[in-house]
Parts: structure tokens; sequence; C-alpha cells
């Protein structure tokens, strides 16, 4: 039997904040591994904990305790310098709200990480194309973040999330501020161009019928995450560990 | 290769110009602060280029030789003087066969000094040379490049060989001095020196500066970096992004701070009458030190950012990042709205509130310590010093100054009085001008272990320090919270001294002799300082009631509340009954030297106190009076039972008038001044007094010319024009940093508004924000501009003294317009940066309520 290939796997992540003279914990003792190519969708209530586990897991954030490995690199023991290159290189992230930088156009928004990655023009015009020619954006790329609607600023959030062709990509309710017609439609497009690439896909959500299109749905419930068996079966997969 | 740089440089450089332009409101301030940084460099680079010129034009008009050769014999001389032949000069030919000479016999009036040895009964020569061009008759000076060229030729086949002419005479100790003339290299050099060491100033306050507004950029924009993050940036991408984004800023002010400094210098310098020196590459400096302000001034900033997570950066957007989380809250129940409010918000945001307070108002204070700088060089271009030394040879003789020039030096002020009556009457001052201001006699005793024959001995100042002697002075004498004394305790010391107060101990004492036969020329001198009492009383001294005249400062810092009639007590040490450990230093070794040393103790009652004599030790000047059978007057020799030492003086400086170079309708002494002035010194000393005084050497200490040079550099007219460009700093930071502040306090304003509260509500918020940032500005800036200033006053007063050796004193003073423009430009800034955001959150809204278009909050 060949051995399965995580792309991401937590043990034991904590992670605590003080507040005056009371300690919340917001993560505890999470575990949890994804296969590469998965997509894997988080839901709970507000304050639950997982936008910050999803945080933790790409990096944005320190956990208190823990290790976390994607692709087999542990990342809790890396500099802050070496995590933002491997950042770069290897993970993509949407955030809730598009965080497009307003002096830059959407074709400049969208190529800012290979600013970061210090990638050659040539590296990325192939992914360039293909991300403009699926979200839609080839009419509206010259057009600053103002002149754009919301939509629109979110599929220019994920064509910039995964210009530099991420093995791994984050996503923080990415159409939680979209209409339902926009929010499918951004999804659509999301899962679409994922499934081409062949990504790993992490996606904190309140939507329960996105969460319904993912591999496997845990719940997160006071910073514990367990595998929500309520959405698992048809052609959901069982995971054995978590 | 190059293909990629231009791929890099392109890439970046543009993103760094649609950040900087895109958010111009972002980075407006820091185009002026740029600017001023660039202009306050640009200024000092090209001022110190004019000042080099200027100090060769200004050294070539006032020096007159290159060397001055010193105590030559007869043969010595001759073969200086003789070598040229009937021209009375020694050619030099170079290469190009072009003949320079050195002139020996007489420039501009100085010809060489001939003065009698009479131990050895021989005639000794001072000689004054001068490079000159082509022939003895030309005589105009060759330039300062040629003249370098030879001056070391001259040295070797000239200089060198004196050594071996006249083997056998015993007082063969020739000096070759060379004069700034020949030695501009060393001026230039420390010019360059100070503008280094100024530029090292400016490099770390720019630095400073720089960070701190990006530190305040970086608070309230914390979200762009979080973002830069998430997408892979580490602290080099970072770092180079905004290093783009700052040199961008710095390319578009350099050509106008280049322009506007080139043309502040120009004026500064035009009314000196000089060249205006350009020199290009003090652009290319700026450009360089430009460079470096921006490279180092985001290092800091990138640094710390890089070390943060990005949702911590990300979170940031409102200002939540700058209130302080309160321990224990207020209970706003019961309080009043929004005057409680506002205070309690002024209080959470105090590490915001604080920062500002002195990062703004550090500049206000530092302003008042430039036209402090700028006064402290007026008044040490003021501030008199010597313009001639006069030693004399007791080896060679056994004439002193008391005895024989007393007179004849206060006979030169009645010949030039003479020689320039016509000058004088135009100024109504032929009657009573004197030329020669002062006359004091220098010169400190050796310390005693140091001693090795009886000319050691002869010196009119004793430091009490040297001979193991110390003062006790009268508690209530010293002032409060003065530092270097000790308690004198009775029990203590080897022989008490039995007084009938309690007294304190300080042994940083200088004794300095009164020569009954001379006191007018010390009392000349001291009528220059500021003087309590009765100077003249101190003639009256006698064996049994003795008086004293004291300064009252030690380091040039005020210690001493002496008054007239007040008592001090002089040791003078008699012998060691336990030795001392050599390592055992300051008031230990005092408190030692009494505990183990015996003593003999003089009472002295002070006369009259100067209260501004500059002084590194206090000085208590003591009677020393042979007597006089003839005027019935008893021998009074308390300097030399003090202290143990001859007062007889063997060096003297000599002070002459010097007004102030740049005023109108004031008389000023002009080189020919200076040169009758040295001429009549030496006719008297070569004249009738030659067989009596035998070997004096004079030396021009060229004070004059000294004065002259820096007047015309302008440094007074820079820290001034500096101090104000800094105090422009201030408002930059209090307005970038307020109106960010309260642009992300309007969304706080809004919610409180739609809970009932008002548009009056919300203007008194801002004023009671904007008021209570004026009384602490006022505050803040009192305190921060007496310490800038007090510390100013230390360093000059006391640290530099210590290095230099030079105690010149300067008054405490607060420059009192210079608090009043800071104060009213920190309160001002501190209500109006409230203000204007106020008047634009308001305009906002009225717009926002007629229809207007809405604003991105990022």
């Amino acid at each position: 039997m060949a051995k399965t290939e995580y792309m991401l796997q937590t043990e034991s992540v904590i992670k605590q904040y003080r507040q005056s003279d009371s300690v919340i914990t917001a993560v505890n003792r999470v575990n949890i591994k994804i296969e590469k190519g998965e997509f894997v969708a988080i839901i709970g209530s507000s304050g639950s904990g997982k936008s910050t586990f999803l945080h933790i897991c790409a990096g944005l954030d320190r956990a208190n305790a823990g290790r976390i490995l994607i692709d087999n690199e542990d990342i809790t023991k890396m500099s802050a310098d070496k995590l933002g290159r491997f950042r770069g290189e290897k993970m993509g992230f949407i955030y809730q709200k598009h965080h497009l930088i307003p002096q830059f156009t959407a074709l400049e928004n969208i190529l800012l990480p290979t600013v970061m990655c210090n990638k050659s023009d040539s590296s990325y015009q192939e992914s360039l194309r293909e991300l403009v020619e699926c979200l839609g954006l080839s009419e509206r790329l010259h057009h600053l973040p103002s002149e754009l609607s919301g939509g629109q600023c979110q599929r220019v959030a994920i064509a910039r999330a995964l210009i530099n062709n991420p093995q791994i990509l984050f996503a923080d309710e990415p159409t939680g501020n979209l209409d339902r017609t926009n929010a499918d439609e951004v999804l659509r497009l999301l899962l679409k161009i994922r499934e081409t690439r062949g990504q790993t896909l992490m996606m904190v959500t309140h939507d329960l019928d996105i969460a319904a299109k993912a591999d496997r749905i845990f719940r997160m419930d006071n910073g514990v995450l367990s595998l929500d068996r309520d959405y698992i079966g048809g052609n959901k997969k069982t995971v054995d560990s978590y | 290769m190059l293909e990629k740089i231009w791929e890099y440089l392109s890439r970046h450089i543009k993103i760094a110009f649609k950040s900087v332009f895109f958010n111009f409101k972002q980075y407006c301030c820091f185009f002026a602060a740029i600017f001023i940084i660039q202009l306050l460099f640009g200024m000092m680079a090209i001022s110190s280029t004019n000042n080099n010129t200027v100090a060769y034009q200004q050294i070539e008009e006032e020096y007159k030789y290159h060397y001055v050769i010193r105590n030559l014999t007869q043969g010595q001389y001759n073969f200086l003087v003789d070598y040229g032949g009937e021209t009375n000069a020694v050619g030099i030919t170079d290469k190009n066969r072009q003949t320079y000479y050195i002139l020996t016999e007489e420039i501009d009036g100085i010809g060489p000094i001939e003065r009698l040895n009479v131990k050895e009964n021989k005639y000794e020569y001072d000689v004054f040379i001068r490079f000159g061009k082509l022939s003895r008759e030309d005589g105009s000076m060759a330039d300062y490049e040629t003249v370098k060229k030879h001056c070391e030729r001259f040295e070797t086949h000239y200089v060198s060989k004196l050594m071996s002419i006249e083997p056998g005479y015993t007082y063969q100790n020739y000096s070759v001095e060379r004069t700034l003339l020949l030695d501009y290299e060393s001026r230039v050099a420390a010019n360059n020196a100070t503008f280094a060491v100024i530029a090292g100033l400016l490099l770390v306050l720019s630095v400073f500066l720089l960070t701190s507004i990006y530190n305040i950029r970086m608070n309230q924009y914390k979200f762009t970096y979080g973002v830069y993050m998430t997408f892979g940036a580490d602290f080099k991408m970072l770092f180079w992004t905004a290093f783009w984004e700052m040199f961008v800023i710095m390319l578009t002010t350099f050509i106008p701070a280049a322009l506007v400094s080139t043309l502040v210098v120009f004026l500064i310098y035009l009314p000196s009458g000089f060249k205006f020196a350009f020199d290009i590459t003090m652009i290319l400096l700026l450009f360089v030190f430009s460079t470096v302000v921006v490279l180092a001034s985001v290092f800091m900033p990138m640094r710390v950012t890089s070390f943060r997570h990005p949702m911590s950066l990300i979170v940031t957007e409102d200002n939540s990042n700058l209130v302080t989380s309160p321990r224990k809250s207020f209970n706003l129940l019961g309080k009043s709205f929004p005057g409680h409010y506002e205070m309690y918000s002024l209080w959470r945001f105090r590490k915001y509130n604080i920062q500002l307070l002195t990062s703004a108002i550090i500049f206000c204070a530092l302003f008042i310590c430039g036209l402090y700088l700028a006064n402290i060089y007026t008044t040490d271009l003021d501030y008199p010093r010597a313009q001639y030394t006069l030693e004399i040879n007791t080896e060679n003789t056994t004439a002193a100054y008391d005895t024989i020039l007393s007179n004849s030096i206060r006979e030169i002020n009645e010949d030039f009085r003479t020689e320039f009556k016509d000058e004088l009457e135009e100024y109504g001052i032929a009657e009573d001008f004197n030329a020669i201001t002062g006359i004091e006699a220098t010169g400190n005793a050796k310390p005693a272990a140091e001693e090795t024959d009886p000319a050691s001995k002869q010196s009119p100042t004793t430091e009490a320090m040297y001979i193991q002697s110390f003062m006790l002075v009268n508690r209530k004498d010293v002032k409060p919270l003065s530092t270097g004394f000790i308690v004198y305790d009775t029990e203590d010391a080897e022989t008490p001294y039995q007084g009938t107060e309690s007294y304190k101990v300080t042994n940083k004492v200088v004794y300095k002799a009164v020569d009954y036969n001379n006191y007018q020329d010390l009392f000349d001198f001291l009528s220059q300082y500021e003087i309590e009492g009765d100077i003249t009383k101190i003639l009256e001294s006698t064996p049994e009631k003795q008086y004293v005249i004291v300064g009252d400062s030690i380091s040039n810092i005020s210690k001493f509340n002496f008054e007239e009639g007040d008592q001090i007590v002089l040791s003078t040490f008699v012998n060691a009954v336990l030795a001392i450990d050599s390592n055992v230093t300051g008031t230990n070794l005092l408190r030692n030297q009494i505990k183990r040393f015996r003593y003999d103790f003089t009472e002295f009652e002070v006369c009259a106190v100067i209260k501004d004599i500059p002084s590194g030790s206090v000085p208590v000047y003591i009677i020393n009076d042979p007597g006089s059978p003839s005027q019935n007057r008893a021998e009074n020799l308390a300097y030399e039972k003090v202290t143990g030492r001859d007062a007889t003086t063997t060096k003297l400086n000599i002070y002459t008038y010097d007004a102030k170079y740049g005023e109108k309708d004031v008389f000023q002494m002009n080189d020919e001044h200076i040169t009758f002035i040295e001429n009549s010194l030496r006719q008297m000393v070569s004249d009738d007094n030659a067989s009596k005084v035998g070997s004096i050497v004079i030396t021009d200490l060229n004070q004059l010319a000294e004065n002259n040079i820096k007047e015309d550099e302008h440094y007074n007219e820079l820290y001034i024009a500096i101090s104000i460009l800094i105090l422009c700093i201030s408002p930059i930071i209090w307005f970038f940093s307020q109106t960010l502040y309260y642009f992300k306090r309007e969304k706080e304003f809004n919610i409180i508004q739609s809970m009932g509260a008002n548009g009056s509500d919300i203007r008194k918020i801002y004023l009671i924000g904007g008021l209570s940032m004026s009384v602490l500005s006022l505050i803040v800036s009192i305190v921060l501009s007496f310490l800038g200033s007090y510390l100013m006053f230390y360093a000059y007063n006391v640290i530099v003294p210590n290095f230099s050796g030079e105690y010149v004193r300067y008054t405490f003073y607060m420059p009192w317009y210079a608090l009043a423009i800071a104060i009213v430009m920190s309160v001002g800034c501190g209500f109006f940066s409230a203000y204007i955001p106020y008047k634009s959150y308001f305009k906002n809204r009225y717009s926002l309520e007629n229809g207007g278009g809405g604003k991105d909050d990022e």
C-alpha cells in the first residue's frame, strides 16, 4: 500500500490569548492531516477559533505550542524571514475581505506575490494568462480596486493567491462578503482552478452549502477541532485519524 | 545580467512611485522631512567648501610669513641671510627654472630680531621667512601648492644644516615654526574634521527623524506590510520596498534641496566679499548622504515589522494598536460627556501621546540648542584672548617682568596713540585708547615631585593640588548640591584647624600672586569681569590681616556664595606622617592628605569676588609684597608663604583691543596696528633693555587674524539657519501624526454620534484633545528647552574645557525669544493638529449628507 503524502499536518497546536487576568484558549491541541490535493472545510460558530487556526496553519500567526508541517517542513521552527519566503513559494491566501492594495491596479495586485518572491517576468506569464482568462478579469486588469465590484475584487484576490502556483491554498471565508450569486460564481472559479492545478485547499466558512463541496468537513468548537460527521457521506472521504 | 538589474530596478521603482504618489498624503511629510535634511546637509557641505576657500584667502591676507625660526646664532643667521648673496635671499630654482626667493630681511615692516644673550654675551636672532615670487623686489606671494613643493626642499637643504654651524655654541636651540600660511592644510583638515563631526551628528539626527516619522506611518499603515508578508515578503523584501519608496522621495527633493542650499549659503557668505566657492563633489556627497540616511532610517522599522506576524499587522487597520490596555477601567457612569470621555481617551492613548510629544518637541528643544550654539560661537569669538605671549628665559638673564618690562609695555599704548592719532580721533578715542588692554601673568608651577631646580619654582600661579594644599571654606559659603567638596572633620585631621565655624574642603584651587609692584596690570585684567567688593583692598594686606580676591566657580560652574568679609583658610603642606597609595585620587586623596599630612594654616578675608572669571580651579589671588622701607611698608610675601613658590613672573599674556570685527562705527585693529604693536614689543626687547633683559621670546598668537577668519566662516549664521530648519521639523511630525490619528478615530466618532452624541459633542472632543495637547506641549517644551540649554551650557563650560584645556566662561541663560517661539510652535501645533482634522471631519460629513462621495477606509 502506497504511503499517504500529507500536504499539511498539525500536532497538538495550541494558541492562547492573555486578556487582563484571564487566558483564552483559541486553539486547543488541534491535530489534523490533510492530503495533497485534498479540499478541507472548517466550519464553526463565530469566535470558535477556526480563523485563528487557519492563520496559524498558513504561518500568518504563531502558535504557543505544537508543530505544523507543510509539505513535511516544520514551519514553527522557521525564522520569520525563512517563513516569509516559504509562504510566498508554497502557500496562497485568500482573506474574507479582499485586502487589495488600493494604489495598485488589478494586474499589479495580482502580480504582487511575484514581486515579493523576486520572480522573473517570464516565469509567471503562463499562470497569469490562465488565471485572468479563467477568472474573467481581462477587461478589468488596469482598474484600481476602488473601480471594481466586490466580486471582481475577490476574484483579483484569488488570482493573487494563485499566481505563484502554490501547493496549498488557505481561504478564510472567501465569499463571506459577497452576495449569493457572486459567492457561488467566485467559489466555482476557485474550485475549478484548484482542480485543474491539483492544489490542496483549506477553507474556513460559515456556509454549509460551500462546505458540502469539500472532501472533508471539520467543525471547530471552543478551539477544539472535530470531524463533523453530520456531513460525511456520499462521495466524501472518511478519515482514519486527525 | 544588466537586463535582470534593469528588470529589478524598473519593477521596484515603479511600485515605489505608485505607492508614494498614489498615497501622497501619507508621504507628503517625508518629502518635507527629507527636503529639510538635504537642505541642512547641503548647507553644511557647501559652507564647508567655502570655509576652506575663505580661510585660505584670509590667511593670505593676515599672515605675513611662512616660517619663524627662533634663537638662531650669529653664524646660523648669516648662513640663512647671506646665502642669497646680494639679494639677501635664498633662491630656489625648480625644474622649470622658475626661481622663488625666501625673503628674510623685512616683510611688511617685520624684520629679523636681534637680542643679546647676556650670559654668553652673544647675539641671538629670530628670522621671519616668506617665500616670494621671482624676485625679492616683487615680493608677491607664491601660490600655496608651489610653496608646499619648495618648503620641504628648504627644510632639507637649509634648515637641517643649521645645526652644523657653530656647533660649540652652548645655547644652540633654534626652533622652526610654520605659520598657518604654510600649514593651511591643517586648517583645512580642522574644517573638514568639524564638517565630518557635524555631518555625523546630522546623520544621527536625520535617521532619528525619519525613523520616527516612519514609525508613525507604520503604526497607521501596518496593513499593507501585512499583505506583503502574506505573499512572501521577508525582511530583505520589506526593507528594499521601503527603501525604494524613500529613494523616490529623496530623488524628487534632491535637486530643489541642492539649489536652495546653494542659494542660502551664497546669501550667507555674500557679505564677506569672498568669491563664492561651489564644489560639485559636495552635491554628490549630498546624494550619498541622503541615500545613507534613507537606508538607515527604514532599516529598524522594517526589521521590527519583519518579526511581526502578518495577521497582527493586518488586523490593526484602526488605531487599536495605539491603545494601552487598562489594568483598571475608569467608571464612566456619572461622568460628564464629552469632557471625561476625551480625557480617558488621552490616557488610553498615552503611549502614542508621549511618543508624539517628545518626538515633536525635541526638535523645538534642538532649535533652542542650535541658537545656544550660535550664541556660544559668538561669545567665543568675542572672548578676550591673548594676542602675544612673552616668555623670559631666566637661564639667560637675571631680569623679570615686574622690575623692568611692566612700564615699558605700558609705554607702548602711549606710542600707539601718538602713531595713530588721526585714526583714533575719528572715533573720539585719541586720548584714552589702549591698544594693549590687559597683561596677565601666567605659567603654573609644576607638581612638587617634578621640581628639580629653583628655576622651576618660579611661578606666579600654583595649583593647590600640586603642593598638597587645600582650602577650607565656611559651609554656608558653599552652594547647595555643589560637588567636589568634603566635610572637614577636625577629629580626622592630623593637624586640625580649630576654627569657629563648620567647614568644607576643596583642593580645586589655584593660587595667584598679586605683585605689589605691578598690581595695576592685574587690576586692568580683572576689570573685564564682574567684580563684587573692592579689589584694591588686597593692597592693604598685612601679615596680621590678609585679604584675598576669589572667584566663585570651579570648572566654570558657580559653587560659592562668597561675599566681601567672608573668611577662607588656606593650608600649607609641612610634611607627611604617613604615605598615601599612589592609586588614590580625587576627594579620597584629599581625605587621606588631611588625615596623614601635617599642615600650617593661614586665614584670609575675602575683599572681592570675581563672578564670571573662567576657571578650572577656583582662583584665589594672594598678595606678594616685598615691602618698601621708603613707603613704610613691611614685607608680606603671603603667596610665597602659602605656596612655597617664587612669585617671579616669567611668562605673560598680552591682550590687545579686539572689537567685534563685523561691527561698524567701532575702531578696529588691522594688520598695520598689530604690526606696530609687535614691532614695539620687539623694539622694547632689543633697545635699551637688551643688556638687562636678555632673552625674551615674543610669540604672535595671531588671535586677531584667527578671529577675522572665524568671523568670515559665518558659523554663527549657519547655526541660526540650521536651527530654524530644525524647528520646521516639529510641525511636520505634529500634523502628520495627528492627522492620521484623528482620521482613524473618525469611525469612533461616527459610532458615538449614532448613539446620541451631537455635532457639538464631537467638536468638544476635538477641542479638548487639541487643548490638552497644547497644555502638555507647553510643559514639555519648557522642560526640554531648559534641559537642552543646560546640557549645552554644561558641555561647553565643563566638558569641552577638560579636553581643550582652555576655559571660556559662558553664562547659562535661556534665550527667551527662542523659548517663546518654541512654545508658540508647540502649543499652536498641539491645537491646530487637532483643529484641522476636526474641520476636515465636518467638511466630509457635510459633503456626505449632501450626497457627496465616500472614501476608502484603507
